[in-house]
């Protein structure tokens, strides 16, 4: 009869207990490394550490935002201007130097040499 | 196989085991070991082969649990991974020789007697399981070795229970007339 199960207990793997046994503690011994790695990524300081590129990545791009709005906000008008020379007068550096270098063009060597009367 | 109520454990089995519970790990491991075996020894044909295939296959997917999405169904996850793992060990065996069965053990409270006659027996079964189709042999050993319902083959191998039917039906007849004489029926 095709209805009646064939006996498959010669081949039945959990049959032969000691055998089966050892089968379990090389797969233990297998396992171990990886068993072992899931256990440390539950702990806080694994998920900081899981979470470090996604934090460092939303920091850069935090950077790279208040560096880009800082320089478009900041003015670079006469009004600034005039708080360089007014810093460049504070530190006793003559004028003309200050006309120079707001100017942004070389001094002439007579200009050098003979500064005018004013200063 | 699994009622209801062990697949519920399997989803709490696989939770635990993907915290790195040994035990959980354990538990998942003896209770599909059978089925595991079964699937392997369909593809590989010797008991060694699918010893080697399951323990592989085991480890893989203890590395893999992450992507097993439904935990209630392990056992034919496991499956699948055995299946492919068993394939690839053939194509492995293909081009390097085949090493000598090696079993070291016997059955406690067996006397040696019994342990040879198993062992002949085992040997016969797993002879006559290589001249069944592949799908045949897993069918047979998945119903008569580990008691799946024919439901449960059927969403596993991607056929249908009717089919199923057939398989195991075509796989006993089969296996009667290659075993007949041997003491393996019930």
């Amino acid at each position: 009869m095709s209805d009646t199960p064939i006996d498959f207990s010669p081949l039945d793997p959990l049959g032969d207990r000691r055998h089966f046994e050892q089968l379990m503690q090389g797969l233990h011994r297998a396992a171990a490394p990886e068993l072992e790695r899931r256990q440390l990524s539950q702990s806080i300081w694994w998920q900081l550490f899981a979470w470090r590129r996604p934090f460092f990545t939303a920091a850069a791009a935090a950077l790279v935002i208040l560096a880009g709005t800082a320089y478009l906000t900041i003015p670079t008008t006469p009004a600034n201007e005039e708080k360089t020379d007014n810093l460049a007068l504070a530190l006793g550096v003559p004028t003309e130097v200050i006309s120079w270098s707001v100017a942004d063009s070389l001094p002439s060597t007579a200009q050098v040499f003979f500064p005018s009367e004013e200063n | 196989m699994a009622d209801s109520r062990e697949r519920a454990a399997d989803a709490d089995l696989v939770a635990a085991t993907r915290s790195g519970n040994a035990g959980a790990f354990d538990a998942l491991v003896r209770r599909h070991y059978r089925a595991a075996f079964a699937v392997a020894l369909a593809v590989c044909g010797t008991r060694a082969d699918a010893e080697d295939v399951c323990q592989d296959a085991l480890i893989k997917a203890l590395e893999r649990i992450d992507s097993c999405r439904t935990p209630e169904k392990f056992a034919g996850w496991l499956c699948e991974i055995v299946r492919n793992r068993a394939f690839n060990h053939l194509e492995k065996m293909r081009v390097r020789a085949a090493e000598p069965l090696q079993e070291d053990s016997a059955a406690a409270g067996t006397t040696p007697h019994d342990t040879l006659e198993r062992r002949e027996l085992g040997r016969q079964l797993e002879d006559a399981l290589k001249r069944l189709p592949p799908k045949q042999r897993e069918v047979v050993l998945l119903h008569d070795l580990d008691g799946w319902s024919h439901r449960e083959i059927a969403g596993m191998i991607g056929t249908s229970e009717v089919m199923s039917r057939q398989h195991l039906f075509n796989a006993r007849q089969v296996l009667r007339e290659l075993l007949s004489g041997l003491k393996i029926e019930e």
